[in-house]
């Protein structure tokens, strides 16, 4: 059962999430509603290549989810976010 | 020998032929086509199974790649110049088509009805699925079923091409934002309203896509821009208007020093036009680490890191009542969001530079202008209600300007859907 697990997701969005921000205890629960596009944009750069870039078991396939800036729109806290790409994920093998 | 062959043959195509009896066909729920717009584009063309808790085996196409489904683009009129690929993923229950490598003529034919471009299956979809992580059951959607189904059921208009085309840009460059405020009277003065206003846009939109084979395309896109700060009280010393019909613009995110490079080129003024000049500005824009944490320990907010831009400006100075002179100016430029406890926030914005001419810095003095906005928000809304102080000299009047303005903050083309 290869989809990533919501933990997996969650340090996956985590590890994007620092290269904007420094995190609270309980990031989860952030709003996510202060970032300027120049945040936005970096973000979702990283999110999506470590989305890509998570190791695949057994290999011979990759994650994905499909984002965009809009996706934004359906973050209050991080944990949409989460949610969302936990939700969307596909796995696309080669 | 001829018989191990055919043993061996047999029992290669004996689990398809014993799949083929097993497999249930099943009518999908729906079809959709999702955008992404991050570090690809793509369009996602998403058939949705009808599961109630059954998940797909998502790995089934890499363990049976011969029973992964065959799709292709079928075109109407001209061959596209810069073909699409096309993969095949699979959600927890969804099969998706993922289209790529695409192009502004992609996106323009994709699904229309003159000279389009429409994509379908040339085998049928099969799949392993079950419950509770145990992938027992067969399924299938035949061809005809799929194909129909993107016939009558999957659509691409005009506006939502529009919008997948701005995701892109907005995802390159995006800085629009319209901000409202008064400025209490001073001394005997009157009150007056400020608008700041920041506005680009692309010229040519196909510059956001770029066919994988077309190697020699460059990666900068151009823009057209206005910057603004106007106020009813024209003489306001930190009013200015700023043209750039040029901007080159280029970005790299995905990297260890993530960053926006720009060169404008245009005209920038005070409201009344007698401080003028003619600019080229080139600029590098990054995020560099938190300064100051001002949250308690409870505190469930982000720090944002600040955003750092440092840059050169070329101008020709033609200014009312001088004689016009060519010059330059270093500089750099902030912007910083501290979250203060759980509700408040300081807004910290400075632009801080060394003008290189004796015209307009007789004294060789770094020169900066800076403004710190107190706020809290609104609970529920995505308004702010703040006191904003500005100082300094502005970097086109030089002029020491002071001001407080009590408004709200209003950023009309990001805010959250509530």
């Amino acid at each position: 059962m290869p989809l990533l697990t919501r933990e997996q997701v969650k340090g996956i969005v985590l590890e994007a999430l620092t290269i904007i921000a420094d995190l609270p205890d309980d990031p989860e629960e952030a709003p996510f509603d202060q970032l300027q596009e120049a945040h936005k944009r970096i973000f979702l750069t990283a999110l999506a290549d470590n989305i890509n870039q998570y190791p695949y078991p057994g290999g011979g396939c990759y994650y994905d989810a499909p984002l965009t800036m809009d996706s934004f729109d359906n973050w209050t806290i991080v944990a949409d976010c989460i949610d969302e790409v936990f939700e969307n994920q596909v796995v696309v093998c080669e | 020998m001829i018989t191990k062959r055919l043993f061996v043959l047999i029992m290669m195509v004996l689990p398809h032929i014993l799949m083929a009896q097993q497999a249930e066909v099943l009518i999908p729920k729906s079809i959709g086509l999702i955008k992404k717009a991050s570090n690809k584009a793509e369009l996602f063309v998403a058939i949705t199974l009808p599961f109630t808790d059954e998940k797909l085996d998502v790995d089934y196409y890499r363990d049976h790649p011969n029973d992964k489904p065959l799709v292709s683009l079928a075109y109407k009129g001209e061959k596209p110049k810069c073909l699409p690929t096309l993969k095949i993923a699979t959600g927890a229950n969804t099969i998706n088509v993922i289209i790529g490598n695409l192009t502004e003529e992609t996106v323009d034919r994709f699904l229309e009805k003159e000279n389009g471009l429409s994509l379908q299956f040339d085998t049928d979809i099969r799949f392993k699925y079950g419950s509770n992580n145990v992938y027992d059951r067969y399924g299938m959607i035949t061809k005809t079923e799929a194909n129909q189904l993107i016939a009558d059921q999957l659509a691409f208009p005009a506006d939502e091409r529009t919008k997948f085309m701005t995701m892109l840009n907005t995802m390159y460059y995006y800085k629009n934002k319209v901000d409202f405020g008064v400025q209490p009277a001073q001394d005997s003065g009157k009150v007056s309203y400020t608008l700041s206003l920041d506005f680009q846009n692309i010229y040519k939109k196909s510059s956001l896509l770029k066919c994988e084979t077309d190697s020699g395309k460059s990666g900068i896109k151009v823009y057209y821009g206005l910057s603004s700060r106007l106020s009813t009280n024209a003489k306001d010393t930190l009013n200015f208007l700023k043209v750039y019909p040029l901007i080159f613009h280029t970005s790299k995110y995905n990297s260890a020093f993530p960053y926006d490079l720009d060169l404008k080129i245009g005209h920038e003024s005070n409201q009344v036009f007698t401080n003028r000049r003619v600019s080229a500005d080139i600029a590098i824009t990054t995020l560099i680490p938190n300064l100051v944490d001002l949250t308690s320990t409870e505190s469930k907010r982000l720090r944002l890191k600040p955003i750092l831009g440092l840059g050169f400006k070329g101008y020709y100075d033609y200014s009312k009542g001088i004689n016009a002179f060519m010059s330059g100016q270093a500089y750099l430029n902030a912007y910083y969001y501290i979250p203060v406890y759980d509700r408040y926030a300081i807004i910290i914005t400075d632009k801080t530079f060394y003008d290189f001419s004796k015209e307009r810095n007789p004294k060789r003095k770094v020169m900066s202008t800076y403004s710190v906005t107190v706020g809290t928000e609104i609970p529920g809304t995505s308004f702010k209600v703040m006191v904003k102080y500005e100082d300094g000299k502005s970097d086109i009047n030089y002029t020491e300007g002071r001001a407080v303005v009590l408004g709200l903050i209003m950023n009309l083309f990001s805010q959250k859907a509530k």
